[in-house]
């Protein structure tokens, strides 16, 4: 069992990486693929000893590996909630329930991201995808009714202000 | 040569003939009418997955074919993506998601220093 997945971990992330390539040019066109490779680079050369890597300063080929492997998968999770939550609108035809169910995936991975520990890999996967989804769903308001802009505006804005209290409240002592 | 390098070298032979197989095949029989050409590419994908899984024993052969199997779904993909309905996409990037996920969860978390990668050793002084 574990030949097979050794086997087959990078033909897998290869495969990933090729479907997050092409979801990224179906949702934006090609002009979103260069800032999405630059967004992978900096994953691979940026994020060096912060993704959860043993010893990232010895610098053998192994360590070089696990640590492109937890960056493949990081930015291919942090760039497909976007596109995910994106099919979710379109599939609902931009609707309020769907622009809802979005806000909350896109809050949902942030806080979950902000929270976790021991799991780096997660950790910045799951902030820059929520602040992605939430960028994207605020830009993607403009398409709802009025009423239903308002309802959106005021959810995200409640949630916003309560993750806000829980997580950054100052204690008085 | 080391043994490590010429896997990696025959690893990439047989991905480079896989691949001109699967295209090669794809035009000839295409341009001969017999049949369709994204079809044929689908089936070596399949067909190159299936060997790849079968002889996981010799990493060589399976690398190549599934590295191979990669680009020959890619090109699929690429063709064909932006034709499916959005729903269908939506489950697609939805299942990947989830395997990402499990996948981080279970083998992807923080490791300690003593949880290092070894560098390879020098084989032994004769």
């Amino acid at each position: 069992m574990e030949l097979l997945a050794l086997v087959f971990v990078w033909p897998l992330l290869l495969l990933v990486l090729g479907i997050v390539f092409i979801s990224t040019s179906d949702v934006a066109g090609l002009t979103l693929v260069v800032p999405a490779v630059v967004v992978f680079l900096i994953f691979i050369f940026g994020l060096t000893g912060r993704l959860g890597e043993a010893d990232a300063s010895a610098g053998n080929a192994a360590e070089d590996l696990d640590h492109t492997r937890r960056s493949t998968v990081s930015f291919s999770i942090a760039l497909l909630l976007p596109i995910f939550v994106k099919y979710l609108l379109a599939t609902t035809q931009n609707s309020l329930a769907g622009m809802i169910l979005g806000l909350v995936v896109g809050f949902g991975v942030l806080v979950w991201g902000m929270f976790l520990k021991n799991n780096k890999v997660l950790s910045y996967a799951n902030v820059l995808g929520g602040i992605f989804v939430i960028v994207y769903l605020y830009f993607q308001l403009g398409t709802l009714g009025q009423l239903a802009q308002v309802i959106a505006a005021a959810f995200g804005l409640i949630v916003a202000v309560a993750i806000s209290i829980i997580k950054f409240r100052e204690k008085l002592v | 040569m080391k043994n490590q390098t010429l896997k990696i070298l025959f690893g990439f032979v047989i991905f480079l003939f896989s691949l001109a197989l699967g295209y090669f095949t794809a035009n000839y029989l295409s341009s001969n009418h017999y049949f369709d050409y994204w079809g044929t590419i689908a089936i070596f994908a399949g067909a190159y997955v299936l060997v790849g899984i079968i002889v996981s024993q010799i990493f060589s052969i399976s690398l190549g074919f599934l590295f191979a199997a990669d680009i020959l779904i890619i090109n699929l993909l690429f063709q064909y993506y932006g034709a499916w309905a959005d729903i269908f996409k939506l489950v697609i990037v939805g299942a990947i998601l989830i395997v990402l996920y499990i996948s981080a969860a279970v083998s992807l978390s923080d490791r300690s220093p003593k949880q290092a990668v070894p560098p390879p050793m020098p084989p032994p002084a004769a």
